[in-house]
């Protein structure tokens, strides 16, 4: 069967977006290890939500601690406005599709998908009914009598995101639930997935560590850090505008230069780095506040003469064929990698020559970490030369 | 060449099935002797001197004979009840929650198993005269329950080791309670593994000599004592009658638990 799908909408404005779940300065540690920190997160209605982050940010306890299957240390969950703390996971209004599937071994396909019904003590016969039209939906037809190991990965993962969604959740929790599956079935997955979610009208919270499936299915990323959120926010925001340093770098391939200010006119911002002086937006930053550039290697150029506000010299290392694209590897004076990626056909520096890197204003992606501006502002309150301070 | 190797071949084959055979004969002849002696109309086990049914007949009307026999069902029904259940939730505990001194509980459930087995007759003869329980068939259940419960979290916790937690979490998320998950999900999935354990239980208690010698009184005699009572006056057939009947009854229960692990594991392997 095909999948009905509608359009998908724009999450309404800020004003009319209603929260279905609000995680309010939640806490979690495991003996002494901090897990999840501070986090405030609210999650809106109908909403496809991603949480991005490397292995053993803490994606996982958050989906647990939304289920129910841990306590949060401190802070407050609401589901529905409602405070959760008390509801045990099997009062809570939120379904899960496990990573591992946690199918049940010794039940069928039927009885699996038919098990939360069967809890809830529905009928018999709107059970069969429901049951039938959950197989359709996730084009297991046929499939009914089979146990979990006569099935594919994806036929499993289907039978777990039926098992789900039978009873009509108003929140999925999604673990990973694509990590087991060949390239070609995840990408197949997750347009059924995205456009499920679209026809049921429920919010998935959809954890993953595959930045690239973030960004091509989330209405919103929230990309975590060491159990600390960096951001939340719509796609191209994350991509285009990372908040952290963290970000840049994870999201993507990209150079990054850890600069300080020195001036700004025009709307630009002059500034430097160890391997000498580059040109970014002006944000109204003040002189030797600490600033990060980030620029996508294909936005990456180079020249062998210096251009304007740039001075940025190295020496090209090699260049790599990649198909479509040929990345080319410079390194600056002060052993800091280079990477531009140039279409094949277009000219390329030699290996061994020596070129300047530069990028146009527009392009330089500008990262403001006011933290460590107010490490420095104290450093040089107590007076502390800045030049001898690693930050 | 190649029928030199496939002389050769023959030749090992017909080896590994001689070998095969004498193994068997090995374990297998004195228990068809057994069966043989019992259809014997000659009392003295040495020729078989024509076929008979009499001494079933006599083992039916033998008071003695058949009480111990049904002393020793119903106290290895009772012990390997006891034995399951009690093993089943500490292998069930032990798999699911941290605890202290969990690891030395651990290494304590296989003294049972590895002490002699008249060291353990004796120190529970001695536990029960300290807390002054008469000797009889309660003790005697006891005792049995007392060493086949190390069996029991042995094969169920073989079975745990594959198991994967979050079916019990996938259930609690899907509405069951935790009666429901345990009932509905943990149970069915280690079934094959407490089968198992159980069908230890009951075999080890029923043929069960030495700790059953400590640890019963003279009212309540298991069938094992009493062919050992009988054997000092020469064993008389309808003790062969009846040890043929219990090979029958452990044959069907063996089969019997073999077909159902066998149905649960074609469910999740094939
Ligand atoms: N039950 C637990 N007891 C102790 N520490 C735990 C427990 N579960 C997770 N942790 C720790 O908490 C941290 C976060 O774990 P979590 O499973 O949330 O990571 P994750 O972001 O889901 O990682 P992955 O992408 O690898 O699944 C890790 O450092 C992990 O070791
Ligand atoms: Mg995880």
């Amino acid at each position: 069967m095909e999948i009905q799908t509608e359009t998908l909408k724009e999450p309404p404005d800020a004003g009319k977006k209603k929260v279905i779940v609000d995680l309010v300065k939640v806490n979690k540690f495991y003996g002494l290890n901090h897990v999840v920190k501070n986090l405030n997160l609210s999650i809106y209605e109908k909403e496809f939500l991603s949480i991005l982050g490397p292995s053993g940010c803490g994606k996982t306890t958050i989906l647990r601690l939304i289920a129910g299957f841990e306590q949060a240390t401190s802070g407050e969950i609401f589901v529905e406005g409602q405070n959760i703390k008390e509801k045990e996971p099997f009062q809570r209004n939120v379904n899960t599709v496990f990573q591992s599937y946690a199918l049940f071994p010794h039940m069928t396909v039927y009885d699996n998908i038919a098990y939360g019904l069967k809890m809830k003590k529905v009928p018999k016969d709107e059970i069969r009914k429901r049951v039938a039209k959950a197989i359709t939906m996730v084009r297991l037809e046929g499939f009914d009598l089979r146990y979990p190991v006569q099935l594919s990965g994806g036929q499993k993962q289907r039978v777990a995101i039926a098992r789900a969604i039978i009873n009509n959740p108003r929140v999925l929790l999604l673990d990973e639930p694509l990590g087991a599956l060949d390239m070609k079935l995840r990408k197949q997955m997750q347009i059924e997935l995205k456009s499920l979610q679209a026809y049921l009208g429920i919010t998935f919270v959809y954890v993953t560590h595959d930045q690239e499936e973030a960004l091509t299915m989330s209405d919103r990323i929230a990309v975590m850090n060491a159990g600390i959120l960096d951001q939340c926010d719509k796609p191209e925001e994350i991509y285009d505008r990372p908040a952290t340093r963290f970000i840049a770098d994870f999201i993507g391939e990209t150079n990054l230069f850890e600069c300080v200010a020195e001036l700004e006119k025009d709307g630009i911002a002059y500034l430097y780095c160890e391997a000498g002086d580059l040109l970014g937006k002006s944000e109204g930053y003040d002189p030797n506040e600490i600033v990060y550039v980030s620029v996508r290697p294909e936005k990456m150029k180079c020249s062998p003469a210096a251009v304007d506000g740039f001075s940025l010299g190295g020496i090209v290392r090699e260049n790599i064929y990649l198909g479509n694209i040929i990345k080319t590897i410079i390194n600056l004076t002060n052993g800091q990698a280079i990477k531009i990626n140039t279409p094949v056909g277009a000219k390329i520096p030699q290996a061994g020559s020596v070129q300047y890197v530069y990028w146009d204003i527009k392009d330089a992606v500008m990262i403001y970490t006011p933290s460590v501006n107010k490490i420095i502002e104290q450093l040089s309150a107590t007076n502390i030369p800045i030049g001898q301070t690693r930050v | 060449m190649r029928n030199h190797l496939l002389k050769k071949s023959t030749r090992q084959k017909f080896l590994s099935r001689a070998f095969c055979a004498l193994i068997f004969i090995f374990l297998y002849a004195p228990i068809a002797v057994v069966i043989l002696f019992s259809f014997n109309v000659s009392r003295r086990n040495i020729l078989f001197e024509g076929f008979t049914f009499s001494w079933y007949k006599e083992m039916f009307s033998n008071g003695p004979l058949l009480e111990s026999f049904a002393n020793t069902l119903i106290v290895a029904a009772s012990s390997t009840s006891l034995a399951v259940v009690i093993g089943v939730l500490a292998a069930v505990a032990m798999f699911r929650y941290k605890f202290k001194g969990k690891g030395f509980i651990d290494a304590m459930l296989y003294v049972p198993v590895v002490i002699p087995e008249i060291v353990l007759g004796i120190s529970l003869l001695a536990s029960f005269a300290i807390a002054s329980i008469p000797l009889g068939r309660i003790t005697l259940i006891i005792a049995h329950t007392t060493f086949s419960i190390p069996f029991v979290v042995f094969t169920v916790r073989a079975r745990l080791a594959g198991y994967d937690k979050s079916v019990e979490e996938a259930a609690m998320d899907l509405g069951a309670n935790r009666l429901q998950v345990l009932t509905g999900i943990t149970i069915p999935i280690i079934l094959p593994g407490i089968i198992a354990g159980a069908v230890l239980a009951f075999t080890l208690s029923i043929d069960d000599f030495i700790i059953s010698f400590f640890t019963t009184g003279s009212k309540s005699i298991t069938f094992p004592l009493k062919i050992m009572e009988s054997v000092r006056s020469g064993i008389r057939p309808d003790a062969y009658a009846l040890s043929s009947i219990i090979m029958l009854v452990t044959f069907i229960v063996v089969v019997v638990s073999q077909l159902i692990a066998y149905r649960t594991s074609k469910k999740e392997k094939l």
